[in-house]
Order: C-alpha cells, then sequence, then structure tokens
C-alpha cells in the first residue's frame, strides 16, 4: 500500500523527482552566472591572462538565456512544491480520518 | 602576476549550492570593481613607490581544477602609458615629457558597468535559490 503511495509510480514521486530537476537545473544557472565575466577588461592583455587562467565558460555565458531559465525553473519549482504540498496534505487527511 | 587567491566569502551551509555559486560571483564582482576603482584612483598618478607611473591592474577569476574553488589572480598591465610634453612637471624626463599611467577612464567604466550588472543578476540568482529553498520549506 505504501509503495502506492510513495513509490515509483505515485504522484508524490514524480513531483519530488521534478524538485530534484529543477534543483539541479537552479545549479547550473548559478555556475554559469556566477562564471560570467571572468575579467575585469575585454582588453587584450585581458585575454591574454585570462587564457593563462584556469579556464570558465564565461565565453558561453548568455545573461539573457539564462535569466529566462531562472525564471521557469522557479516558477516550476513553486508548482511543483505547491502540489507535493498538496498531496501530502491529502494523504495526511486520509491518515487522520481512519485513525 | 600575484599567485591566485581564493575569493573570500562568508560560509554558506550546502544547502543549496547555487547559493554558494551566487555569493561566489557577487565577490568575484565586488573585487572586480575594487581593482577598478584603484585603476581610477590613480589615473592621473605618474610617480609611485618606486618611482614608476602607476601601473593599470586587470583582475581574472576562474575556479580551480582540483578544488573547484573560484580564484581571483590580479595583475599589473604592461601596456606603456602614454607620454604628455609637459617640461614643467616635477616627474618630466630629460625630454620634457611625462609617462602617465596607462588607465584609459572610459574603459574603466565600462568595465565598471559591467561588473555591476553582472553582481546584479548574480544577485537575482540568489533571490530565486532563497525563494526555492523557502517554497521548499512550506511543503
Amino acid at each position: 500500500m505504501f509503495r502506492g503511495l510513495f513509490g515509483p509510480s505515485s504522484i508524490t514521486y514524480a513531483l519530488r523527482k521534478g524538485l530534484d530537476e529543477s534543483m539541479r537545473a537552479q545549479d547550473s544557472i548559478a555556475q554559469r552566472v556566477s562564471g560570467m565575466a571572468s575579467s575585469t577588461s575585454s582588453g587584450d592583455f585581458a585575454d591574454a591572462l585570462r587564457g593563462a587562467a584556469a579556464p570558465t565558460a564565461s565565453d558561453e555565458a548568455d545573461l539573457q538565456r539564462d535569466m529566462a531559465e531562472l525564471a521557469d525553473t522557479q516558477i516550476r519549482y513553486e508548482a511543483e512544491s505547491k502540489m507535493l504540498h498538496a498531496a501530502y496534505a491529502g494523504l495526511r487527511t486520509a491518515v487522520r480520518q481512519h485513525v | 602576476m600575484s599567485s591566485p587567491s581564493p575569493i573570500p566569502s562568508r560560509p554558506v551551509r550546502e544547502l543549496m549550492p547555487s547559493l554558494r555559486m551566487s555569493a561566489e560571483g557577487m565577490a568575484a564582482q565586488m573585487k572586480f570593481i575594487e581593482i577598478i576603482s584603484e585603476n581610477i584612483a590613480n589615473a592621473q598618478t605618474t610617480r609611485t613607490a618606486d618611482g614608476t607611473p602607476y601601473q593599470r591592474q586587470v583582475a581574472v577569476t576562474g575556479r580551480d581544477p582540483e578544488t573547484g574553488e573560484m580564484v581571483l589572480r590580479v595583475a599589473a598591465d604592461p601596456t606603456p602609458g602614454r607620454l604628455v610634453y609637459d617640461p614643467g612637471h616635477p616627474d618630466a624626463n630629460a625630454d620634457g615629457f611625462v609617462e602617465y599611467p596607462n588607465v584609459e577612464i572610459t574603459h574603466e567604466l565600462v568595465d565598471l558597468m559591467v561588473a555591476r550588472r553582472i553582481h546584479e543578476a548574480n544577485a537575482t540568482v540568489f533571490q530565486a535559490a532563497k525563494s526555492m529553498l523557502r517554497h521548499a520549506l512550506e511543503i
């Protein structure tokens, strides 16, 4: 019975996975944004210096895309957390009614 | 070039790695702003402690491949400064030219704007992570 309520085929399991996925998306956005503009300058000397330093993903950074993805992740996370809250509230009510 | 030094940041408990990464990103941009302000403050310094004109500083960040920690390097830009003919200047050379620092105020201001915007972006991501954490606590 409990497997049906919390197991891989349950709604709570799918929502928990969704929350984990959104959290990973958030971490990857944070990593990209924190690696943006890895130098105080964009001149030739800074480019050479940046080449000597540890490589970063700054060249692949796109602030607008990241901010759009951030908004999307936030809304998904909020929806998933609300649905999970409702699912647990339903389970809680069912448990209380039958005890 | 100075040896890479870890960006100082307050320890943030790893509830969400994105909080730590955004905090590091903000700390890096604050350091950039410090370097830029130092460059602007010394844009007219024709004599430093060693008798030479001020040299523009450039900061670069990267992640340590072993620890994954964000590190900051600061180096002096070796580009020669501009020469201005001013024989009455106390730092003029034998030909009457004064070497000014290789700091371009317009470049520094553009770099300052970029640093400010990236700092804002990191702060936005931090706020988003915080809000997600709050929603998680309400489940």
